[in-house]
């Protein structure tokens, strides 16, 4: 091959040459070529063949926004089909960060600034965030329930083209306003945690915060629908990809009845108590009020600072007192009357005198009219006995007391599942041990006895003490959702206590009305009715007015519990409640008879 | 009956000028920049561009420059070697003179409204001085090489001033491919690189550093006339290379920085440096067997990659045409340089076959370079891909450059018949 190179032999140089190794030169240079080529080969074998799959996915990521769509969360009806929550459609408005400075997104906010959710400042930094965590295409809400006068300046200023758009939204609507809002709830949007918890739930997914929202939360939320559309890496929209519709919420119907509730709610007025009403042989609750209350709208487009003291602050709003444990009182005395009878130390015939005042350890536990000479059950309870049930207090002691109350229904589990309730108590002696550290005294049975002292139930729980009183004897689970009725799960629970106790009580719970404690119930305005006040006194001012009731007495259908906080005697403040409450049922339909159907056409 | 015959008669007499010409490279050079110009009005679809015909045409007079010099005598050029050298220094010193901007870098002159980048033509213009030089001596003793790597080292500044990272390095790649074809002894080339190398090794794995000083010393000791004095220059040169690394990368522009290294971890910078280069993988990845077909790549057509019809063409490829069109795109660079080879080691006389070398010297680099920092293997240094890119000034280089070798196939020895 040398000879090929007539230079090399006539080359000028003085030194000698030795003629290039072609074969090897070229050799190399064939490798030189060849090994990179090679590399390269391999690399784009794994890029485009092994990770190929996951490279398309992210072109497909890259491409297409996801926008979601959400569903109308389903209404919510009282047992007669009456809308108590439903959805309007709005609109709303979002961007997603992308690869813009924040001087050019300072420039297309601004002229909306009047129309943001938030200064235009605190989504400047909201985007500066995304976008150094690489999140180019994560939505963020700017506005909601975007005005007219808002919609304008967006087709004006061609915001589309920006990579801003426009979404329907729905948004919750509570008709009734304050009506029933403790039993409702509210909903909010899943924060941080929620939505790392379920990585299914779309951006600005709606979950029910407290009370039925959260408590039907599953059946209400529906499924949410989505639309993928594809923006260009400067953000803008070219076509839509795809469409899911969303699925909008179940309708869920409550078994409460929006007029006893709103009649219950308007007797408590401005005072703080209260109310609870249930249908007595399956536990459905037809009015839960609970005063002060609030305005779950107020939740729907995002609280103020200044509305959340409030809702937190002076008359705690938010609290549900129908779920609170108040001193019974003396309308405990039904519980003490059957623990009396059921402990088998008294029959439902027994006698006992009864006194001005029974001394103990040195002081006196007085009866607060004197005394009302020998009397029976019905007669005790009619008047209020204090003496009486001292007396029977002290004979069968806490333990039992505490067990039959019980069985009756205070201090068991709360199955509503509402949240912002509580469950109530009776002390025994072991409790009072654990929990003060303080030995049990006789005084403290005495107090027992008639509910005061450390004895606590709520006014659902003494409804339910009421109602097992006229319905056999079963203990009933309470429950809000009308398909709870069915559930083996609120099946009422019996509860062993004999007929002949059960009927002395309710002889004498009716006697309250007619001859007793509660003689305004009787004035023939409602049907006749059976019931027992109470008046229990709290450490610091008025008592608390209680009231626990059935109706009608022949033929019992519903159960009520009342209590007013500082409301004074529960004859005067308390029954009146329970009577507005009874008087709104008999306006209602019959018992028994079949619910209306809802309003959309289901059940 | 004798039309015929005729016809072909003619037909021979009007391709005789050209009939010992490489047709199969030819035909592949023309392939490739058809398919740029595919890959090219893919990416433009949307917006309507015109580049992918102005990069047909631009290759269509290119072409014609290419079979006019095909005909024409190369060895002619011997005696022009000075003044081409001349002129791409005037053209080189002229950018910086009256140069357009773009980029932070001084690159194009404004001819008559047409945007010139003498550092392309520059290339050719190097090849050819660079091929008169060591046709006359080669470089097989060291004076006569580092009087070849003087020669060099004026263009190659004024490219680096520029300042233009990559069309510098794809000069040191010619240079470097033609002074090993020009006989220069490859243990010098080894020392020439040995500090660049020892420089990276010394911050990446130190006892690597210590294996390659020691390498280099025996090396030197070889293949230097003056053994022990060169031995011991080349190691302690190599020593001391590790501060002189640092030394070299301050000289750097930040964004020449930012290039060389994000490469290696593009995530560090989403957003800024690593886009190209994040977006440019994925949308080779995405293209998986097959592609996803012309003008469906939705990484191409919705722009997340920028450059994309110039030095980020083979994205485009990558994900339109997949694996399979990625591979042929490789291959056909592969028989080109192949092509190239077989011309070099083919020619009557040194001065052609170091032509073809050196043009294969800035093709090779540039194509791996270019599809390497495509796929995350090199780092960006703005070197287009030959004959897919768009860029007319490279396109014309190329044919000029292709029009070199072909004339230099095309008058290699003859055989009459």
């Amino acid at each position: 091959m040398g000879s090929r190179f007539p230079t090399l032999r006539r080359g000028r140089s003085s030194q000698i040459e030795a003629p290039p190794n072609r074969i090897l030169q070229t050799a190399i240079f064939v490798g030189l070529v060849s090994l990179p080529m090679l590399g390269i080969g391999l690399r784009l074998v794994d890029l485009q063949l092994q990770q190929g799959a996951t490279f398309r996915e992210k072109a497909e990521l890259n491409r297409s926004r996801r926008t979601p769509i959400p569903a109308a969360r389903g209404p919510v009806y009282d047992r007669q089909g009456k809308l108590l929550a439903g959805s309007q459609l709005t609109r709303s408005m979002y961007l997603t960060p992308q690869r813009r400075s924040l001087d050019q997104w300072r420039r297309i906010l601004m002229p909306l600034e009047a129309h943001l959710e938030h200064p235009v400042e605190e989504f400047l930094r909201e985007i500066a965030e995304k976008q150094r965590e690489g999140q180019l295409e994560q939505p963020i809400r700017i506005a909601r329930q975007v005005s007219e006068e808002g919609f304008v300046i967006f087709a004006e200023q061609n915001l589309q083209t920006q990579g801003l758009w426009l979404q329907t939204e729905a948004s919750r609507q509570y008709p009734q306003n304050e009506t029933a809002a403790h039993v409702l709830g509210y909903t909010g949007e899943a924060t941080a945690e929620e939505m790392e918890a379920n990585p299914k739930f779309p951006v600005g997914m709606i979950v029910g915060r407290a009370g039925v929202e959260r408590l039907a939360d599953k059946e209400l939320r529906g499924k949410w629908g989505y639309e993928r559309l594809e923006a260009d890496a400067k953000g803008t929209i070219n076509r839509r990809l795809d469409r899911r519709k969303p699925i909008s919420g179940s309708p869920v119907r409550l078994t409460l009845d929006l007029a006893m509730q709103k009649t219950a709610e308007d007797a408590l007025g401005n005072r703080r108590g209260g109310v609870a009403a249930i249908e007595i042989k399956t536990g459905r609750v037809l009015a839960l009020a609970s005063q002060p209350g609030f305005d779950p709208n107020l939740f729907t487009d995002g609280l103020t600072a200044a509305e959340w003291e409030q809702l937190r602050g002076k008359g705690t709003p938010l609290l549900n007192r129908a779920l609170q444990g108040y001193p019974p009182g003396s309308t405990f005395k039904v519980a003490t009357a059957i623990a009396g009878m059921q402990s088998g130390k008294y029959t439902p015939s027994s006698r006992i005198p009864t006194f001005n005042a029974i001394v103990l350890g040195g002081h006196a536990f007085r009866e607060h009219s004197g005394s009302y000479g020998v009397i029976g059950f019905e007669d005790a309870l009619a008047y209020s006995s204090n003496t009486f049930f001292y007396q029977i207090g002290l004979k069968i002691g806490p333990e039992a007391i505490a067990h039959w109350s019980r069985q009756l229904g205070i201090g068991q589990p709360l199955q509503l599942g509402i949240g912002g309730g509580a469950v109530g108590s009776v002390p025994t002696p072991a409790t009072k041990e654990e929990k003060h550290g303080a030995p049990w005294y006789a005084g403290d049975t005495v107090s027992m006895s008639i509910g005061q002292g450390v004895v606590l139930g709520t006014p659902l729980e003494l409804a339910v003490m009421t109602a097992a009183v006229v319905n056999g004897g079963n203990r009933v689970i309470p429950h809000l959702l009308d398909s709870q009725t069915a559930d083996p799960a609120y099946r009422p629970q019996p509860t062993g206590i004999d007929a002949n106790v059960l009927k002395v009580v309710r002889d004498g719970m009716v006697a309250v009305v007619t001859r007793g404690t509660a003689k305004n119930l009787g004035d023939g305005s409602i049907p006749l009715n059976g019931g027992k006040t109470g008046t229990a006194e709290v450490p610091n001012g008025r008592s608390n007015a209680m009231f626990v009731g059935f109706a009608p007495a022949n033929d019992p259908q519903i159960a009520i519990a009342v209590a007013v906080e500082n409301g004074g005697y529960g004859g005067a403040v308390a029954a009146p409640i329970a009577k507005a409450v009874y008087g709104a049922y008999f306006k209602g339909p019959k018992a028994g008879s079949p619910l209306p159907p809802l309003p959309d056409g289901s059940q | 009956m004798a039309a015929p015959t005729l016809r072909r008669f003619r037909w021979r007499t009007l391709i005789q000028p050209w009939m010992e010409m490489d047709w199969i490279l030819l035909l592949l050079v023309v392939l490739m920049t058809c398919l740029g110009s595919v890959a090219i009005r893919s990416v433009e679809i949307k917006s309507d561009g015109g580049n992918w015909i102005r990069h047909l045409t631009t290759a269509g007079v290119g072409l014609v420059m290419a079979l006019g010099i095909a005909r024409y005598r190369y060895d002619n050029l011997l005696r022009f070697k000075w003044v081409i050298y001349g002129l791409t220094n005037l053209s080189l010193v002229a950018v910086k003179l009256v140069g357009t901007t773009a980029l932070g870098a001084e690159r194009w002159i404004a001819i008559g409204g047409v945007h010139i980048q003498p550092s392309e033509f520059a290339k050719v213009g190097i090849i050819l001085t660079l091929a008169a030089m060591l046709h006359q001596s080669t470089a097989s003793t060291l004076p006569r090489m580092f009087q070849v790597l003087g020669i060099t080292a004026v263009p190659w500044a004024l490219v680096f001033i520029q300042p233009s990272l990559g069309t510098s390095l794809v000069i040191a790649s010619i240079c470097f491919g033609m002074l090993y074809w020009g006989n220069a002894n490859p243990g010098w080339l080894l020392l020439l690189v040995s500090p660049l190398v020892a420089a990276i090794l010394f911050n990446l794995y130190i006892p690597a550093w210590l294996a390659w000083v020691s390498l280099i010393g025996v090396v030197a000791w070889v293949s230097l006339p003056w053994s022990a004095i060169g031995a011991l220059g080349a190691v302690t040169l190599n020593a001391v290379s590790g501060g002189l690394g640092k030394i070299f990368w301050d000289i750097l522009q930040p964004y020449q920085k930012a290039r060389i290294t994000m490469f290696l971890n593009p995530d560090q910078d989403p957003m800024g440096g690593g886009y190209h280069l994040i977006q440019s993988r994925i949308a080779i990845g995405a293209g998986e067997l097959w592609g996803k077909g012309v003008n469906q790549g939705t990484q191409t057509q919705l722009n997340f990659i920028p450059e994309q019809d110039t030095d980020f063409i083979f994205a485009a490829i990558g994900e339109e045409f997949g694996f399979i069109g990625s591979m042929l795109v490789l291959i056909g660079f592969w028989l080109i340089c192949l092509r190239l080879v077989w011309i070099a080691q083919g020619a009557k006389d040194n001065f052609g076959s170091l032509i073809a070398i050196g043009v294969l010297g800035m093709l090779v680099f540039q194509v791996v370079i270019n599809i390497g920092m495509t796929i995350g293997l090199a780092p960006i240094t703005g070197i287009p891909l030959p004959l897919l890119s768009y860029g007319r000034s490279a396109m014309v280089t190329n044919f000029l450059a292709i029009g070199l070798v072909e004339s230099v196939a095309n008058h290699r020895q003859r055989f009459k018949f």
